[in-house]
């Protein structure tokens, strides 16, 4: 195999894995593709490292969520007035509620691929103050401090943006808490 | 209104399950082709960076008529300058310098007299004629260079 075929079959093995990290972060297609793209440009560029390596799903996810969050960065201005326009505001959640069907119990009418779409499209809909600590927190692993690290936010503003976002999901998703006596 | 932190672990338990479940986004299916077209973009070089006979056509006229305009240029202030008046020692020099452009360019310019004069003398079957024998003459050299080669790389 030439190796211009061994990087396409690198490609093809790994570029679903990148385009769904860009796209989670972004929740934007056409960003997701130029994301994915430029990934790709630079592990073309250091092949011969890679093709070997036993890591080389976490540097392309690495790499990944890096130039997506560069990317978001330019926007940061206007997604932390949004983020601080929504402070306290549950309505502004409610307006954002994706139209759904209504069944009583979401769980029992929705399975499946409809119920991972379902998530996706909630995933998606949330504003990116939200959205990216989400992802990186729950999707990649990070912990608190390095999600603030990363975003270059506060520690606390990092809680709250993810506390915030797993409310958004419970009233999209409709969500059932099991509440204890007090 | 605040979650206690039991209700808060739970809701947390309850997203990662709901994100765990969720399989890998399929990339559009022109994306890889993209991905290869820009790959090959980047690394094939500039057309200026390769052989001349590689460049775009007219990267390659431009460049012949600027090659002559300048080899014109430098036979022609050759042969003025060895007409000119010996104003010092200096200029003397590089008059003889020069001398030998001026005798190239008067060359070329009986030689293309000739070229002329053979083409508007000649019949077109003979013109056509010689046209093949210079590219059977090409064809030749070239298989005989390949050749040569080839018996070259085959001895190591």
């Amino acid at each position: 195999m030439t190796d211009a075929q061994q990087f396409e079959a690198f490609l093809h093995n790994y570029q679903n894995m990148v385009f769904s990290t860009a796209m989670r972060l972004l929740a934007n297609q056409s960003d997701a593709e130029d994301i994915t793209q430029e990934v790709f440009l630079r592990a073309f560029e250091r092949f011969d490292q890679l093709r070997d390596s036993p890591t080389v799903g976490g540097w392309l996810k690495t790499v990944a969520t890096n130039l997506s969050l560069n990317h978001l960065s330019r926007y940061r201005a206007r997604w932390s007035f949004f983020s601080d326009l929504f402070h306290g505001s549950e309505e502004g959640d409610e307006q954002m509620v994706v139209d759904f069907p209504s069944p009583v119990d979401t769980d029992e009418m929705l399975a499946g691929a409809d119920r991972r779409k379902l998530v996706e499209q909630a995933l998606q809909s949330l504003p990116p103050a939200q959205r990216v600590p989400l992802v990186l927190y729950h999707l990649e692993g990070l912990r608190y401090e390095e999600i603030a690290e990363k975003v270059g936010v506060s520690l606390g503003k990092v809680k709250t943006d993810i506390f915030r976002g797993r409310e958004a999901l419970r009233r999209k998703l409709r969500l059932k808490l099991t509440e204890e006596a007090g | 209104m605040r979650m206690n932190s039991n209700l808060e672990e739970q809701l947390a338990a309850k997203v990662q399950q709901e994100l765990d479940a969720l399989s890998e986004l399929s990339a559009p299916p022109a994306l890889a082709g993209r991905i290869l077209h820009a790959i090959e973009q980047r690394t094939s070089p500039a057309w200026y960076r390769c052989a001349w006979q590689s460049w775009p056509l007219t990267m390659q006229g431009a460049s012949l008529m600027a090659l002559l305009a300048v080899f014109g240029g430098i036979c022609y202030g050759a042969v003025e300058l060895s007409h000119a008046a010996q104003v010092s020692p200096a200029g003397q020099q590089a008059g003889q310098w020069f001398t030998w452009l001026g005798v190239l360019w008067k060359t070329t310019g009986v030689l293309a007299d000739a070229v002329v004069t053979a083409f508007r003398q000649l019949g077109t079957g003979i013109l056509i004629g010689c046209g093949l024998v210079l590219f059977a003459a090409y064809a030749a050299c070239v298989g005989l260079g390949t050749a040569c080669v080839r018996l070259a790389l085959a001895r190591r």
